[in-house]
């Protein structure tokens, strides 16, 4: 990680990101906005390789940002670091691409702790996050149905790591008892979360082309 | 008499009133509407001038005074007036042979003299005899003094009274009068509210000949021994072809009502044209007819009916309508010709005589239009609504408060002014609630007014929840009219409408493109009518109201509740963080205030669905987070539920901090090796047991107060039980708490 971008409008929480991102990733430069504005104007001067987004700016969501910066710059790895800790916030920013999820209140080392996970292939799965995502794989992508279109699906073995983790099972429970290694639960939640987004931006414009707002052919 | 004038036009005025009523409502069938009316009063001005001219004609009869019957031989005295010719000369039981003028031939009386009708006869032969014995009666009556030979050979004479006064008219005469009058005013009122239709012309000509044949039939069947012969035959004559007019119609009815049977048009010409010959042969006396010369062809309408009725009561078969004319039309209809046939058509043909007089036999098909009355009523026969009990009801009103004042004036002989004064208290007294009675018995309907809907509505007001469910309005209407289906069809409409004659009611629904089509009232019991669209659109517009002040009032708490929220998170949640990461003492407080604070807020978001498999596996990872931490081995026994149970964010924040108190009291035993946490739900309760095998000495257990007291008011709380254990070095917390939809409501009540 040499570039990262932090999207955050309280003071000492960005103050707290700049001093201590260079623990975990030595020699990073860390720029820092308190506006999705600011945000946006960075992000068209300078490359960034991660950015710590919260949800709740003064000019918007957080959420709406991901979503653009996913569309632009794809190869950006983008961590939602939000006080919200509910599975809709929580499954919202996994749908527009989040690649993680930090929760504000945890101390500050289990943060940094969490973050250096996530950068490093070991995305966090909720229960309850996992129980939505297998109902929205098997009853949801309505409009991706309506239009005759597969939706996304999810693989028998990650829609048994879901299972897992949906009754509570830690990932090294669910390692053991499927028989894995950890990083290859690790490679199905990464595989779940990317399956997600896929199908939330196929959906995304499905929706555009019903209400005309983009051209089919783009499709 | 100006009293009765009186009467008259207050009736009258009344029935204007309720007409401009009607034509307030619907302006462009004014015209339409005011015929109704009219017909209304010309049928009874009608029926009355008959009564008055038939009543002024037999009086002009020659009177004797006395009732006879037929005896085996001759004629029996019944009753003798005491201020008639024969008082004092003839008694009671005296058996008449013959009867002459004082001065020439005595000519016999036969049993027969007294039939009602010469056409019982059953061939010409004796038709004839009858009539030329009626002629030599009537002139001898017209004589100043007859001669008359009683049975044990007396020879009485006897000064017949060339005029008969009102009251000695038999009650027979007045009884057909009041059959024919009813008879009428039905027919012409069910005729004049829709008088293009074929069937409601056929109804009115069967109701008009009904009439003039018991008009004509009155005039003979009132005299006392003998009647003009001429005018005998004319009247037997036309009574008979009055009759066969009112069969014909009545099979003409059974035919195309509520359409025809079959594509055979000529099916009621030719069935007039029979009739007719028949009648042309019974007139000219050309053929003698098998079995009886008069009423041979009714055998073959009889049989005809039948057969019309089975017809129409197969093709009925699957069609509500059409079973409810069955049911209001084609059985009173079958059930009067049946019944007149049996007491009087077949006994004539095997007897010589019916069972039943005439009169009785009026009676008979007396009920039968009463029943069709009845039916245009209930079931909207021949499309005509209800409004037009309206017009009856208001026309016998009137009717009433002249009749009495008749009866108060000629019997009673009361003065005018009295008698006015009486009759309108007599009829305001006793005619509205009895009218008001009968009303409620005859529509008979299980539904109500809006008024009794009321209750209904609000308690569906009440049962709706977050969701505002538009659905609310199609149970009200389910529970209202109890249709035998209730759909919703992608159409809209602006206001309720009745289909297909009343099978069908449209109601527009609260879903702006949709229609909620419901089909057959009460369980196929009735029709839907005009009353069904006028009381749903009204329902319709307070549900419409109701719903969207709801909706408003909603999205209003919800807004005001995201604003909350989001107030909550973004500023003391902020302040929180603050202090979570100052990292001073205050730090573990204000951490636990924040999360406890999301809780909070967790417990405020409706929109947020949390079920027990969830929780249970929330709970799962954190108790298993924590024995690893705390390095005590974790035993979980629990098995997911296949229904799985919604929880209120109320219920799942107090079963979440239920959870962590006792899975920290449990962790709090430093010498603990391994814990196990026991979870089921049966019979909708959640048992909770946590054990662990850390306690050395059972008797210096204690629990901490305040968590137990904590434990203890939450569960109690969701009403239910808490409890803890200790037993040979194991401790054991547990909790069972129900989890059913009622105890859902009593906790959010609470």
């Amino acid at each position: 990680m040499r570039n990262v971008l932090i999207v955050e409008d309280h003071d000492s929480s960005r103050a707290w990101w700049k001093d201590h991102l260079d623990e975990i990733f030595p020699g990073v430069e860390v720029s820092a906005a308190d506006t999705i504005a600011a945000a946006e104007t960075l992000l068209a001067r300078h490359q960034f390789t991660l950015v710590i987004l919260d949800i709740n700016l003064p000019d918007g969501s957080g959420i709406d940002l991901l979503q653009q910066i996913n569309a632009e710059f794809p190869d950006t790895y983008v961590i939602i670091c939000s006080i919200y800790d509910d599975d809709k916030h929580i499954f919202a920013s996994l749908r527009a691409g989040a690649k993680g999820y930090l929760l504000k209140d945890q101390p500050r080392s289990r943060q940094l702790d969490q973050l250096k996970e996530i950068v490093h292939g070991q995305p966090p799965l909720s229960p309850g996050i996992a129980r939505r995502i297998l109902t929205y794989f098997s009853e949801g992508q309505e409009s991706l149905r309506e239009i005759g279109k597969h939706p996304v699906q999810l693989s028998g073995r990650e829609k048994e790591v879901l299972s897992l983790i949906a009754k509570g099972y830690s990932r090294p429970e669910v390692a053991k008892l499927l028989e894995i290694t950890l990083n290859t639960v690790a490679g199905y939640t990464k595989a779940i979360y990317q399956k997600l987004n896929i199908s939330n931006r196929a959906e995304a414009v499905v929706e555009a082309v019903k209400l005309g707002l983009i051209d089919r052919d783009i499709e | 008499m100006i009293s009765m004038v009186c009467a008259g036009l207050t009736s009258f005025y009344e029935l204007f009133r309720l007409n401009h009523l009607y034509l307030g409502a619907r302006k462009g069938e004014r015209l339409l509407k005011i015929v109704p009316y009219q017909i209304l009063v010309i049928a009874g001005v009608i029926a009355l001038s008959s009564m008055i001219i038939s009543g002024s004609y037999v009086q002009q009869q020659p009177w004797l005074g006395i009732t006879l019957a037929p005896a085996e031989q001759g004629l029996l005295v019944e009753q003798v007036d005491h201020a008639g010719p024969s008082a004092g000369i003839l008694y009671v039981g005296d058996a008449i042979s013959a009867i002459g003028p004082v001065y020439g031939k005595m000519i016999a009386v036969e049993s027969d003299d007294v039939i009602d009708d010469p056409d019982m006869f059953q061939n010409f032969e004796p038709f004839n005899a009858f009539l030329s014995r009626q002629r030599e009666l009537f002139a001898t009556l017209k004589q100043p003094t007859i001669r008359m030979l009683l049975g044990d050979g007396r020879m009485v004479h006897i000064q017949p009274q060339p005029q008969r006064p009102l009251l000695s008219i038999p009650w027979r005469f007045w009884f057909s009068h009041l059959f024919a009058t009813t008879v009428l005013l039905i027919s012409m009122a069910i005729w004049g509210m829709q008088k293009k239709m074929v069937a409601t012309q056929l109804l009115f000509i069967s109701g008009i000949s009904l009439f003039v044949a018991s008009v004509l039939s009155s005039l003979y069947i009132a005299r006392e021994l003998a009647f003009d012969a001429d005018m005998f035959l004319v009247l037997t004559e036309l009574n008979s072809m009055a009759v066969r007019v009112f069969c014909v119609a009545g099979l003409g009815l059974l035919w195309y009502y509520p359409r025809p049977l079959a594509a055979w048009h000529t099916f009621l010409p030719l069935l007039a044209t029979v009739e007719v010959l028949l009648v042309i042969n019974e007139v000219v006396q050309w053929r003698e007819l098998p079995f009886h010369a008069f009423y041979f062809d009714y055998l073959f309408l009889a049989s005809l009916a039948v057969f019309l009725g089975v017809w129409r009561w197969q093709q009925a078969k699957g069609k509500p309508i059409e079973q409810a004319i069955v049911k209001w039309f084609t059985l009173p209809v079958l059930l009067g010709a049946g019944l007149t046939m049996l007491v009087f058509v077949l006994p004539v043909f095997y007897f010589g005589k019916p069972i039943l007089s005439i009169t009785a036999s009026y009676m008979v098909l007396l009920l039968m239009y009463i029943g069709l009355a009845l039916g245009v009523i209930r079931f909207r026969l021949f499309d005509i609504e209800r409004w037009w009990i309206a017009v009856w009801s208001w026309f016998l009103a009137g009717a009433a408060v002249v009749t009495t004042d008749a009866i108060l004036v000629g019997v009673v002989h009361l003065a005018s002014p009295y008698a006015l004064g009486i009759a309108i208290f007599a009829i305001g007294w006793a005619y509205f609630p009895l009218r008001q009675w009968v009303l409620l018995k005859v529509f008979h309907r299980s539904k109500g007014g809006i008024e009794d809907y009321v209750p209904l509505l609000v308690a569906h007001f009440i049962r709706l929840d977050h969701g505002a469910d538009p659905v609310f309005w199609h149970h009200i209407l389910q529970e209202i009219y109890k249709p035998l289906s209730l759909e919703i069809t992608p159409r809209t409409i602006d206001t309720a409408q009745v289909l297909d004659g009343g099978e069908r009611l449209v109601v527009p629904s609260l879903v702006s493109d949709k229609q909620v089509e419901l089909k057959h009232a009460d369980n196929g019991r009735r029709l839907f009518d005009r009353d069904d669209v006028k009381c749903s659109q009204m329902l319709l517009d307070i549900a419409e109201r109701t719903f969207f002040l709801h909706q408003r009032y909603m999205q209003g708490v919800s807004n005001e509740r995201k604003r909350i929220m989001r107030d909550l998170h973004d500023d003391i949640g902020g302040r929180l963080l603050t202090l979570v990461h100052a990292g001073h003492d205050g730090s573990r407080t204000a951490a636990e205030a924040l999360s406890r604070l999301r809780e909070i807020i967790y417990s405020l978001d409706v929109e947020q669905k949390m079920t027990l498999n969830t929780a249970v596996a929330r709970w799962r990872i954190e108790a298993l987070e924590r024995c690893e931490t705390a390095g005590i081995s974790f035993e979980w026994h629990w098995q997911d539920q296949e229904q799985d149970v919604e929880l209120s964010p109320r219920h799942f924040l107090n079963l979440l901090l239920i959870f962590r108190e006792a899975l920290t009291n449990v962790l709090k035993h430093t010498k603990a090796k391994s814990a196990r946490f026991d979870l089921t739900f049966t019979n909708e309760i959640l048992h909770i047991s946590l054990w662990n095998n850390g306690v050395a000495d059972c008797r210096q257990e204690k629990m901490s107060g305040k968590g137990l007291s904590n434990m203890c008011t939450r569960t109690e709380e969701l009403g239910g039980k808490f409890g803890y254990t200790c037993e040979a070095g194991e401790f054991c917390i547990q909790a069972e708490i129900p989890l059913n939809r009622a105890s859902e409501d009593k906790v959010s009540h609470a």
